[in-house]
């Protein structure tokens, strides 16, 4: 088998949807308005966009997870190409910190945000480096 | 004969002074006036010694004018004589009484005017310390003013730097004023853009949480599917759809936002173009005020030297007060000269009609005597000649101080005694005329006249 060792998939799966609740609670936050803090639109804008960013990047990321999982499972062929092609164009943004909107530390809304952005990105990067060493097994089975 | 001739030339050298000094004492020059009056004054003086003196004087008239004791004169002739003589006696008291009182008042009088040339001479001397304050104020005033000339002209100057960079002030604020009125629209447009991007910002953020939160709860619910069996492959689909649909969604604010970032550029743009020609201005208004400080020196300076030379001018006009007062003082004195030496030239003036009347009484008297002296007349046509003397001269006489007689002329000399005879003016010698007798026993007569009273021959 030339797909991801399930040892290997469960774990970051764990941590993935770790991530998309917090996600998930983080935005919820912001939509109750419990930071109360005045930014203005653009600045706004962008947290919507980091948002949304970040919701697209832990998605690819769970997407391509559940392939691998369909892999293991046997439901994808390895010659399927819907196995391979959830994180091509998607979610691999270079992630800067200290570019992150709003910027002010003592946001605490903007601190979750870059903190989850930060951690997903640390993750899309992990399971990257698996996606390529699995095209390089596919392409070259004797290194597998 | 010698000491009434002394007597007769003095009478005249009185009188071509007394004439000298009054022509003098008229002339417009005061010091001319008072050297001739000082000349007639010693003139006077001489004459004044010799009548301090008078009976001697008038001795010596009477003896010079008294024919020899040998002389055969005839009775009529020492008669004539005698007459003469009281007559010259009463000019001569005349004279003398005139001389001390025309002497005492030129004295006085020439003493006045010397005072008055000891005060004119002060006062020249105040004109002159007058004038040199005058002189150094105005030199002082001319200084100033050149150096107020001198400061206007870098004044001048300066402005003329200032209002080119006022010029160019006024194009940057034209320049400011257009772009702060493009800077006006941007903004303009901006807050107008603004309220919508509010709008569209909320719809997106609205809309954005809404798929997020879809997105999201869907693909934990997929994920738990999967795990419940419906199949990793068909929720990966899923959620592979959505997380592609939310990338879009990340495009498509991601294009918002450089569109607002774009806008906000621009306006920052147009204010900063702004801020640029305020900070040229600045600049100019910075260096308007540190040429406006020099101006303010520059005018200060002027106002100084203007107040000095202001100072000076006051003083000069102090200055030219006092010289006017000196010089007012100074025409006093001057007029009060001139009426000294007027009424010295009119005293001249009477004393020279008596000296003139003396003289040509004692010249009369001089010729008279002369005549009578010989004892002969000498007689041309119907008036009688009087020479002041009679010499002889070979067979020659001469005759001295009578008017001019033209040669060839017949000159009838009466003898005493009823002789007669005939002379031929034979030639003239300046005032003097040489006559010749052609009778020889007349000639004899006069000439052993002649020798007989002592004369030269």
């Amino acid at each position: 088998m030339n797909g991801v060792a399930t040892p290997t998939l469960d774990p970051l799966l764990g941590e993935t949807l770790r991530l998309i609740e917090h996600t998930r609670e983080m935005i919820a936050l912001i939509e109750v308005g419990v930071d109360d803090v005045e930014i203005d639109d653009l600045s706004r804008l962008e947290v919507v966009r980091e948002c949304t960013r970040l919701t697209a990047r832990l998605t690819a990321v769970l997407s391509w997870l559940l392939s691998q999982k369909a892999v293991a499972a046997g439901e994808f062929g390895l010659g399927d190409e819907r196995a391979f092609r959830p994180l091509f164009g998607i979610g691999d943004e270079r992630v800067d910190p200290a570019a992150m909107p709003g910027g002010d530390p003592a946001h605490s809304r903007c601190d979750a945000l870059s903190a989850l952005v930060v951690e997903s990105a640390n993750l899309f990067s992990r399971v990257a480096r698996l996606d390529r060493l699995r095209e390089e097994r596919r392409h070259d089975p004797d290194r597998a | 004969m010698r000491p009434f001739r002394l007597d007769a030339l003095t009478a005249v050298d009185l009188a071509v002074a007394a004439s000298a000094a009054l022509a003098a004492a008229s002339a417009p020059d005061t010091r001319v006036g008072l050297a001739a009056g000082m000349a007639f004054a010693l003139a006077v003086s001489a004459l004044v010694w010799r009548s301090a003196r008078p009976p001697t004087a008038m001795a010596t008239v009477a003896t010079v004018a008294a024919p020899p004791d040998d002389a055969d004169t005839g009775r009529d002739g020492d008669d004539e004589t005698d007459r003469l003589r009281r007559e010259i006696r009463q000019m001569t008291t005349m004279l003398d009484r005139e001389l001390v009182q025309a002497m005492g008042d030129v004295v006085a009088r020439t003493a006045r005017m010397a005072e008055c040339a000891g005060d004119l001479k002060a006062m020249a001397a105040d004109i002159q310390h007058s004038s040199a304050s005058t002189a150094d104020a105005v030199g002082m005033a001319a200084s100033g003013v050149t150096t107020t000339a001198e400061a206007a002209g870098q004044l001048f100057r300066s402005l003329e730097g200032v209002r080119s960079e006022v010029r160019r002030t006024g194009e940057m604020c034209r320049q400011a004023v257009d772009r702060a009125r493009a800077a006006d629209r941007t903004v303009q447009s901006l807050a107008a853009a603004t309220s919508h991007i509010g709008q569209v910002v909320g719809l997106i953020g609205t809309i954005a949480r809404q798929t997020n939160m879809l997105a999201l709860n869907a693909t934990i619910e997929a994920a738990r599917a999967g795990e419940m069996g419906k199949g990793f492959a068909v929720v990966a689909t899923e959620v592979k759809s959505l997380a592609t649909t939310t990338a879009r969604s990340t495009e498509e604010i991601s294009r918002q936002v450089e569109d607002i970032r774009a806008a906000i550029d621009g306006a920052v743009g147009s204010i900063g173009s702004v801020a640029e020609v305020i900070k040229a201005l600045d600049e100019i208004a910075t260096g308007m005020e540190a040429a406006m400080s020099g101006h303010l020196g520059l005018v200060e300076g002027i106002a100084d030297r203007t107040r000095d030379a202001a100072r000076s001018m006051e003083e000069a006009r102090a200055s030219l007060d006092d010289a006017l007062a000196v010089n007012h003082k100074v025409n006093g004195a001057a007029n009060e000269v001139d009426a000294e030496i007027e009424a010295v030239a009119e005293r001249v003036r009477g004393f020279q009609k008596m000296t003139s009347l003396v003289v040509k009484r004692g010249l009369r008297v001089a010729g008279q005597e002369a005549a009578r002296g010989l004892g002969v007349d000498f007689v041309l046509g119907n008036r009688r000649l009087q020479p002041r003397e009679v010499v002889a001269e070979g067979s020659l006489l001469r005759l001295r101080g009578i008017e001019p007689l033209a040669p060839g002329g017949t000159v009838e000399i009466e003898i005493p005694g009823g002789d007669r005879a005939s002379a031929t003016v034979s030639a003239r010698d300046g005032d003097d005329v040489l006559l010749s007798i052609a009778d020889d026993r007349a000639r004899d007569g006069v000439l052993r006249r002649l020798s007989a009273r002592g004369g030269p021959g």
